[in-house]
């Protein structure tokens, strides 16, 4: 059983060249042909074309054979088989399907064989008007005991939405007992039942239209090609050549039981070849005759449509640039659009396929503060939180060598103590390094706290009451995080002033900004 | 010492997320094999984007909790270690004959030999994900050879476990392997794909009658 196992990669490259088949396809043929091929195409046709001598052979004598049409089964499965890219000229199915169908059309014993009639199926597929040919069947007789002929001629019927001739179909398969007739009759009763389903289905007609997905589909192409095209055909572009619709013979189609029953009327089915005889043409004397030439257009050969091909992963259709003052930027190709520039380098925001990141986020790494910040999140800020609650939290800040500015409140500039200039390190000149910025409360209520504890020790006057104090933990609409450089006099009346800044300061965090909005990308990271 | 005690904690992790993530992949593929060979009407699905495509999934609420349920066991036997494989057969609803079985194999990737003091790089997502999408198209592409199914069918997930796992008596019965005749089964395999964990080998048996 486990030799039988085949691998789909051996089909899988092959999968568009399959016509499915109602019976499905044996996988293990298909691989084994498709492998062949691969390996040597001119041997693989060879071999081809000695098992059709050897079928053609056993044909020649089919007046010997005592079930002639096995020979012809047989080889339509090795067609089949062969040639799984279904009807053309290498194939030759069609033409065989011709044969088969046209020699047995007489003979008695094989006019209710099921596998002549699924010949004859088949052939109706490729046909351009199934419909005659069930009725070319019913006139010879053919198949008319057995209940696929019934079921497959109604699901035409229905399909093409001649919904009463479908019925009348099914009742002269019921009234002759064609067999199996249980599943016949259980054919019957589905079809009443998707009757009732679609009369009772507020838009009969959309749904009906609806071709399962990827079902192999049956009937007439025509039929259905010709209904959906009805309304397009004014949009669709003018027609080179009116072609002769008989509408005439259309509407005098006589019912199934009318054909039926007009046995005059029997004529030959004839080839298809004989049908699409205006496609042929006819031989004549070369002389006169122009001969296209094959010119060279000038235009590229460009395909119609474009060949879907998987992408490869993680394609990189960017590249960054330094400019003079090395400043990045990305330089993105797209293939079919216009060439970007990007003033942002893109490798510190996308460092590999699966990660990305904000420029919040790349600034804090780039300060190794990105632990800080990620712990910071989770916070969620709470406007009626209790101070001491807050205390247990502790929170750690890397100071290392950075100077660390604290938020000052105004409320707090009453007390000229109190705005402090926090430094780790005694430096008078502004900092080199940037002004942290701390974005939540709690945090930011930390370091209050922290200072005002301290703020509270140094002053000897103690006028630090409880209500002071509530009013800084809570009140945070003015949030300002400017380094205060030194108190200022005399400013009891005005707590706005308290907020001005040395021009150094403000300078200072303006080339920041500067850098934080427009040139965030050239930011290295230090690690 | 310290690596030979780090070593498990992260087995541990990620035996979670591919196991996670296999159950997932087999939420889609149930859904999808259950689309494309017509056991439910197409109507019933809805196109949902996963691992970079579209997926048909289901919305019937029934077949999703049932669904949901299987899978929900079929984590935790992952999880023990003791599912080794997981059938999807299609059923002919009148005859009981199986028409289909989608077979999927699961192994156990084995660990990297201690000798090697180097552990194996993780697998990036993107590349388990493409793999996925590769198995998810070739379900698809199966429509080429597989039989049209034109009764109304049903399907049934078995599920091969150790003799060790713990199974709930209530939900899972022992049952008939549902297997297809030999003389009449094609066997198609399709690709497989791997986490740092586990590898599942996907294969379709179908039964043809010529």
């Amino acid at each position: 059983m486990a030799t039988r196992t085949v691998d789909m990669a051996s089909i899988e490259q092959q999968k568009e060249n399959i016509t499915p088949m109602p019976g499905g396809r044996l996988a293990s043929k298909l691989a084994a042909n498709f492998n062949c091929a691969s390996k040597s195409v001119s041997q693989f046709k060879q071999q081809q074309q000695l098992q059709r001598e050897q079928f053609e052979s056993k044909l020649s004598e089919v007046e010997e054979l005592d079930d002639p049409l096995e020979v012809y089964v047989d080889y339509i499965k090795w067609t089949h088989d062969n040639f799984p890219q279904g009807s053309n000229s290498e194939s030759g199915l069609l033409a065989l399907l011709e044969r088969c169908t046209s020699c047995f059309r007489d003979v008695l014993y094989y006019k209710n064989d099921p596998r002549y009639l699924k010949v004859w199926l088949e052939y109706s597929n490729y046909s351009d008007s199934p419909r005659e040919i069930f009725v070319y069947l019913a006139k010879k007789e053919i198949g008319n005991q057995l209940a696929l002929y019934y079921e497959e001629f109604a699901q035409y019927l229905e399909s093409a939405g001649k919904i009463n001739d479908a019925r009348q179909v099914y009742e002269i398969g019921i009234e002759l007992n064609a067999r199996p007739f249980l599943r016949l009759e259980k054919s019957y009763k589905k079809f009443e039942e998707r009757m009732m389903l679609r009369n009772n289905a507020p838009d009969s007609n959309t749904s009906s239209s609806i071709r399962d997905v990827l079902s192999v589909k049956k009937g007439s192409n025509s039929d259905s090609i010709g209904n959906e095209n009805d309304g397009l055909s004014s949009s669709r572009k003018r027609q080179k050549l009116q072609v002769f619709n008989d509408e005439e013979y259309e509407q005098k189609l006589p019912s199934f039981k009318e054909a039926l029953l007009d046995t005059l009327g029997l004529k030959d089915l004839g080839t298809i070849k004989a049908r699409i005889k205006e496609n042929v043409l006819s031989p004549k004397p070369w002389k006169g005759e122009i001969i296209k030439q094959k010119t060279e257009s000038s235009r590229p050969n460009s395909s119609k449509f474009e060949v879907y091909k998987d992408q490869p992963e993680s394609q990189e259709n960017y590249e960054i640039i330094e400019d003079s003052d090395n400043l990045a930027y990305t330089i993105i190709h797209q293939p079919g659009k216009n060439t970007e520039k990007v003033s942002l380098n893109m490798k510190l925001v996308y460092p590999s396929p699966e990660e990305e990141y904000c420029f919040e986020e790349i600034l804090a790494m780039s300060r190794r503060f990105d632990k800080l910040h990620i712990k910071n999140e989770n916070i969620i800020p709470n406007e009626n939180f209790s101070y001491p609650v807050e205390r247990n939290q502790t929170y750690t800040i890397p100071l290392k060598d950075d100077t660390f500015t604290i938020p000052l409140k105004d409320d707090l500039q009453d007390d000229e103590n109190e705005s402090v200039k926090f430094k780790t390190k005694e430096n008078d000149k502004s900092p080199n390094s940037p002004t942290i910025t701390m974005y939540s409360k709690m945090a930011a209520n930390e370091v209050y706290s922290m200072f005002n504890d301290a703020a509270n020790n140094l002053t000897t006057d103690d006028e630090f009451d409880a209500k002071s104090e509530q009013e800084n933990t809570t009140n945070y609409d003015g949030f300002v995080t400017e380094t205060i450089r030194f108190p200022l006099k005399d400013n009891q009346e005005e707590p706005q002033r308290s907020k001005e800044v040395s021009n150094k300061d403000i300078e200072f965090r303006r080339r920041e900004c500067e850098k934080l909005t427009f040139h965030r990308a050239s930011i290295k990271c230090i690690n | 010492m310290a690596p030979t005690k780090q070593a498990p904690t992260r087995q541990a992790i990620t035996l979670k997320g591919s196991t996670n993530l296999v159950t997932e992949f087999f939420k889609y593929a149930a859904n999808t094999i259950l689309f494309q060979r017509g056991v439910y009407p197409a109507d019933d699905f809805h196109m949902v984007k996963k691992y970079g495509q579209t997926v048909l999934v289901t919305q019937d609420l029934s077949l999703e909790n049932y669904l949901e349920k299987i899978l929900k066991q079929v984590n935790k036997w992952f999880l023990t270690g003791s599912i080794t494989q997981l059938v999807l057969a299609i059923i002919a609803k009148d005859s009981r004959v199986t028409l289909e079985r989608w077979v999927f194999d699961i192994n156990l990737v084995d660990p990297p030999s201690s000798d090697s003091s180097e552990p194996a790089p993780a697998k990036p997502e993107s590349e388990i994900q493409a793999e996925i999408r590769n198995i998810l198209k070739q379900i698809v592409s199966t429509v080429t050879f597989l039989p049209v199914i034109d009764e109304p069918t049903v399907f049934n997930i078995l599920a091969y476990t150790s003799e060790s796992a713990d199974i709930p008596a209530d939900e899972w019965v022992d049952t008939d392997p549902l297997a297809i005749e030999a003389s009449k089964s094609q066997q198609v395999k399709l690709r497989s794909f791997s986490t740092d964990v586990h590898r599942i080998e996907a294969m379709v048996a179908y039964r043809y009658e010529g």
